[in-house]
């Protein structure tokens, strides 16, 4: 893997996890649960279809991706913890502690690496199971539902006109 | 325990009888003559109820009370012959056909996990509706609308009422 993939993985890491504390209870409710499920079942027919798994590649793939995923959510916690503290530490008219405030940003900055790492890791997984093809058309698959969830945090962002 | 005590029981029954020198050696000796007593009494017990005890009777309740434990046990045994494989099938159609319609095509063997994109748990219910636009439902062929009679043609409902009747 070149340092160049390895860069663009943790960009969009970041680009991922950035906007996490201003949506840390997003989604919360029983309704936003029926939808993620709702989306994660679609997700994986999608795969199922696109990628024409066998009966044989089926099983590991959701293995792999099961697994990757709960690593990534720890990741994705941490990240929000860190960004909490620092947001504790840096209140208007408080005086931080130094200490605590480069332990908050090492934190965020170690949980967006171990992001991409996973994806990058996840991928090596799926190299053993799924063909080149296969594995590009997943890819393709999640980054298109990724890309669309940052641009959703990314207006959740921006002030209101 | 000595001599005497294994012919005890013999003598109490009246079977044997003690010789004079037994005789003696029991009057002469606490423990025998303990033991004989103990004996003597234990023989004695139930010998008064032989006459009222009413055996017709006692059989008979002791054959019904097996009786109505054998068909309790028949019974029992019944319904879980019919509720294990209820309950078996009623596990399996849970487990494996959540979210699955009766009579759906059976995919080859689905892709499942527990999670598959974290990333949706920081988003709105709101921003959860948009991300639809990404991932549109697979087409169902169930989905798509079952034949009715009416859409059969002439030598297809020719075959439906020949099965009809038999």
């Amino acid at each position: 893997m070149t340092r160049v993939f390895r860069i663009g993985l943790f960009l969009m890491a970041s680009a991922i996890l950035l906007p996490a504390s201003a949506t840390a209870q997003a989604g919360q409710g029983p309704r936003a649960a029926r939808l993620r499920g709702e989306l994660e079942r679609r997700f994986a027919e999608q795969v199922q279809q696109n990628l024409g798994l066998t009966e044989d590649q089926a099983p590991k793939v959701g293995s792999i991706l099961s697994t990757f995923a709960e690593r990534r959510r720890e990741a994705e916690l941490s990240e929000r913890q860190h960004r909490a503290g620092l947001s504790r530490q840096l209140r208007p008219g408080i005086a931080a502690n130094a200490d605590s405030v480069t332990a908050h940003v090492d934190g965020i900055t170690v949980a967006r690496l171990r992001y991409a790492e996973l994806m990058q890791e996840e991928m090596t997984a799926l190299s053993d199971v799924l063909t080149p093809v296969q594995r590009g058309q997943f890819f393709m698959l999640r980054d298109r539902i990724l890309q669309r969830v940052q641009e959703l945090r990314q207006q959740q962002q921006r002030p209101p006109s | 325990m000595t001599h005497l005590s294994d012919r005890m029981p013999e003598v109490a029954h009246g079977r044997d009888v003690w010789t004079a020198e037994d005789q003696a050696h029991l009057v002469g000796c606490d423990s025998c003559r303990s033991e004989w007593i103990l004996i003597g009494c234990a023989t004695q017990l139930g010998r008064d109820i032989d006459g009222q005890l009413d055996l017709e009777g006692l059989t008979d309740r002791v054959a019904k009370q097996l009786r109505r434990a054998v068909q309790a046990r028949r019974t029992r045994f019944r319904v879980a012959r019919w509720f294990v494989p209820l309950a078996a099938a009623a596990t399996l159609l849970i487990v494996f056909g959540r979210g699955r319609p009766f009579g759906a095509v059976r995919e080859t063997k689905a892709l499942t996990a527990s999670v598959l994109l974290p990333e949706l748990e920081l988003l709105t219910e709101d921003d959860l509706e948009l991300v639809f636009d990404v991932v549109p439902a697979a087409v169902n062929p169930l989905e798509q609308g079952i034949p009715g009679v009416s859409d059969l043609g002439e030598e297809e409902l020719e075959r439906l009422l020949q099965t009809l009747e038999g």
